[in-house]
């Protein structure tokens, strides 16, 4: 449980540093407005991504399947207490 | 500020320019690329215009280049593309061009008709010299059997074959021999068997070699015949068939001295044709190919000429002044290019005394919208465009769909995005995924909430503290306007617009309602807004964005679908397909991958990139241009076009 709040504190943190941290660093100059834009969509878009990636696989809404002929020969080869 | 969060600013702009320099400017201005010239002349025919007689010239001149084009393909001649861009020539050139092009034009003309008399009498001399030598062979075959007296069919002349006597009977034969293809030969047979009843005698040899046919120019198959008969009626039948049939008859001299000096004479002229023919194609060649040096750039050239006369023709020629008036459509930030531009056009024609005006105009038509592009933004831009242009200085959604559109063409194309929807087979929607959900859930709720009043309120209230602030304004101009509106009507008779505005224009950027008619004495009706109309039409609104959260959110769901679909069509190729190869062991397993990963891979390509790609791209394209572009993006602009060297070059591709 600390794991992933750890991991999604820590993602979360370096998307909203470039997101929202970043675009106050950006020098005055005529493309300021533009490149802020393009720092927040995309610090957004990415986190995202990642937190559907992360969240699906933290509780997945199915996990991996096992046919019966392969869970047989997984039963031969590593035994009955597994 | 010049981004791509709006469309660039653009200013009205009046050119005033010297007539002997209007086209060295013109010229100049459309290597810049940058301004966009507005038709003073719109209800003037295209052939009353004042440049017509140029650009009929022009016309002439492309007519000519496309025929030298199409001659040197023929020849299968490499045509060289200049490697500079050359300029528009001056006035004074475009006569030297059009000397140019008439001599190469008349030359190519003669040259072609003299080959074509050539190859026709080239042609004919062969036939002929296959036809003596097959009546040679017929002959000395009839040597054999002695038939009858030959009667030559054009004199009356009995001659002997082979110099053997006759028997007492004496039929007299008359002849006739000719060339014919091979696949009329049979039907021809046929013919003069059924009209002559029989009574005429046909001996064929078919010639080896292909013959170019003098009428139509192709190879085909001909075959030498000679027809026998005896009487007139018959030679007059036979006459008649071969003329309709086509076949080409040549007289053939009865005696054999005779036709061996004929066949010695066809042979001395098909050998000096034959040199002569080389010698024109030579001289063919050599003329293409010097022109084919210089055709790209001559074609350059006449385009160029042709676009500024077409430009000219826009123009207004104001005779009391002895100039010419054009307007046109600039960016703001452009304007000190322009005026280099005008300036170096005006030193190139001769450094005149006054060089050409720029005058800024302000009006209220509504500008083009021009936006400041490069190859990647482009695409996106098209993207956009296709939706609407976008109306001028309105937001543009590009910058935005720059980042969005490929992320949810990735999230539809490769992964299997599990949106935070609650797990179907859990009963108790009070599972919560992270703790805090429930709060944030409550906070998205609230905003939306919130967003109604806002909309609904935001813009009258906007509209109504405008609208005060005018009435203030309006009361004092009102006065100085009714002045300024008498001294308008004078000033109208002898111009159409005023160059310079003296007072200051309220012109509300926020509204659509943009007048085309630009008489300032028409102003203060725009400044009565019906409040009415802004409730309705911000209560419209408001429902409108309501029920579009609702319906747009649920087609986001759109991005599981079709990443669902695709994760399980990969799944069915890998399981039905390449697994099959790879579940077999050793040699034969090995020999199987190999067999079957050419329908995986075809499969994989066809279906999942290609299918699924194009899918994607129109979910995520439809996905934009409803749910993203429909809430704010109006998209009733016009485009701008500028005359541009360059761009008329792209479109109008030179390389047939």
């Amino acid at each position: 449980m600390e794991k992933f709040s750890i991991a999604l504190i820590l993602f979360t943190v370096f998307w909203g540093f470039i997101g929202i941290g970043l675009p106050f660093l950006i020098p005055k100059g005529p493309h300021r407005r533009l490149i802020q834009t393009m720092l927040i969509l995309t610090s957004a878009c990415c986190w995202l991504f990642w937190l559907c990636f992360y969240l699906h696989q933290w509780k997945p809404l199915f996990g991996p399947q096992l046919t019966s002929a392969n869970a047989g020969v997984l039963r031969i080869l590593w035994g009955t207490d597994f | 500020m010049s981004t791509i969060f709006r469309s660039e600013e653009m200013t009205l702009c009046q050119l005033f320019l010297q007539p002997d320099a209007a086209y060295a400017c013109i010229s100049e201005l459309g290597e810049l690329g940058i301004v966009q010239f507005r038709d003073l002349n719109p209800n003037v025919n295209s052939f009353q215009r004042k440049f017509v007689n140029e650009v009929r010239r022009c016309e002439e001149m492309e007519r000519k280049l496309r025929f030298l084009e199409t001659e040197i393909k023929k020849d299968e001649l490499p045509i060289y593309d200049p490697e500079d861009n050359p300029d528009a020539p001056k006035p004074r050139e475009m006569i030297d061009l059009e000397a140019t092009f008439e001599k190469l034009d008349h030359e190519l003309k003669e040259i072609n008709t003299n080959a074509d008399a050539l190859l026709r009498n080239f042609n004919e001399l062969t036939e002929l010299k296959h036809n003596l030598s097959m009546t040679q062979a017929f002959f000395d075959e009839a040597q054999a059997n002695p038939v009858a007296v030959l009667e030559d069919v054009n004199g009356e002349r009995e001659i002997e074959l082979g110099g053997q006597a006759t028997t007492s009977v004496g039929m007299k034969l008359g002849f006739i021999t000719g060339v014919i293809p091979r696949e009329r030969m049979v039907t021809f047979e046929r013919m003069l068997w059924r009209v002559c009843r029989g009574n005429v005698f046909v001996k064929q040899a078919d010639i080896p070699d292909l013959i170019e046919d003098p009428l139509t120019g192709e190879k085909v198959h001909k075959t030498v015949f000679v027809v026998f008969f005896q009487g007139e009626q018959l030679k007059n039948r036979v006459q008649k068939i071969c003329e309709g049939f086509r076949a080409n008859i040549y007289p053939c001299p009865e005696n054999p001295h005779e036709r061996r000096e004929l066949a010695m004479g066809v042979m001395t002229r098909l050998e000096d044709l034959t040199i002569v023919l080389s010698q024109t194609q030579d001289h063919r060649q050599r003329v293409l190919a010097a022109s084919s040096r210089n055709l790209r750039t001559w074609q350059i050239k006449v385009k160029k000429i042709k676009a500024i006369y077409h430009t000219m023709n826009m123009f207004n020629n104001d005779v009391a002044r002895k100039c010419f008036i054009a307007e046109c459509w600039a960016p703001v930030t452009e304007l000190d290019r322009i005026q280099l531009a005008l300036r170096k056009g005006s030193e190139a024609s001769g450094g005149g005394t006054v060089s050409s005006v720029l005058n800024r105009m302000i009006t209220r038509e509504q500008p083009p919208t021009h936006h400041k592009l490069n190859k990647f933004t482009q695409g996106f831009q098209n993207l956009v465009d296709a939706y609407g242009v976008a109306t001028y200085r309105e937001i543009n959604p590009m910058p935005f769909v720059l980042i969005t559109f490929p992320f949810l063409f990735a999230v539809m194309f490769e992964l299997i995005n599990m949106i935070l929807l609650s797990y179907p087979t859990e009963p108790e929607s009070s599972r919560t995924f992270y703790s805090g959900q429930r709060g944030i859930q409550t906070a998205l709720i609230v905003l939306a909430v919130i967003c109604i009043p806002w909309m609904l309120l935001g813009k009258p209230i906007y509209r109504i503290i405008m609208n005060k602030r005018r009435a203030n304004y309006s009361t004092v101009t009102n006065q100085t306007e009714n002045i300024e509106n008498e001294n308008n009507e004078q000033i109208h008779n002898t111009e159409k617009k005023r160059g310079i505005v003296l007072d200051v224009d309220v012109r509300d950027t926020d509204t659509d309602e943009m007048l085309d008619d630009d008489h300032l004495h028409q102003q203060h009706h725009q400044l009565e807004v019906d409040m009415s109309e802004v409730w309705v039409e911000q209560g419209i609104h408001t429902i409108e964005y309501f029920l579009g959260c609702i319906s747009h959110t649920a087609s986001y769901l759109r991005l599981w679908a079709l990443s669902l679909a695709h994760a399980q069509l990969s799944e069915v190729l890998w399981h039905m397909v390449l697994q099959i190869g790879l579940g077999m062991n050793g040699y034969v397993g090995a020999i199987a991958s190999f067999i079957v990963f050419m329908p995986w891979s075809s499969l994989t390509v066809f279906i999942l990139l290609l299918m699924e790609g194009l899918s994607a791209f129109l979910h995520a394209l439809r996905l934009h241009w409803v749910e993203f572009q429909s809430k704010f993006y109006k998209g009733e602009g016009y485009p701008f076009v500028p005359f541009s060297f360059r761009l008329l070059l792209d479109e109008t591709p030179i390389e047939g």
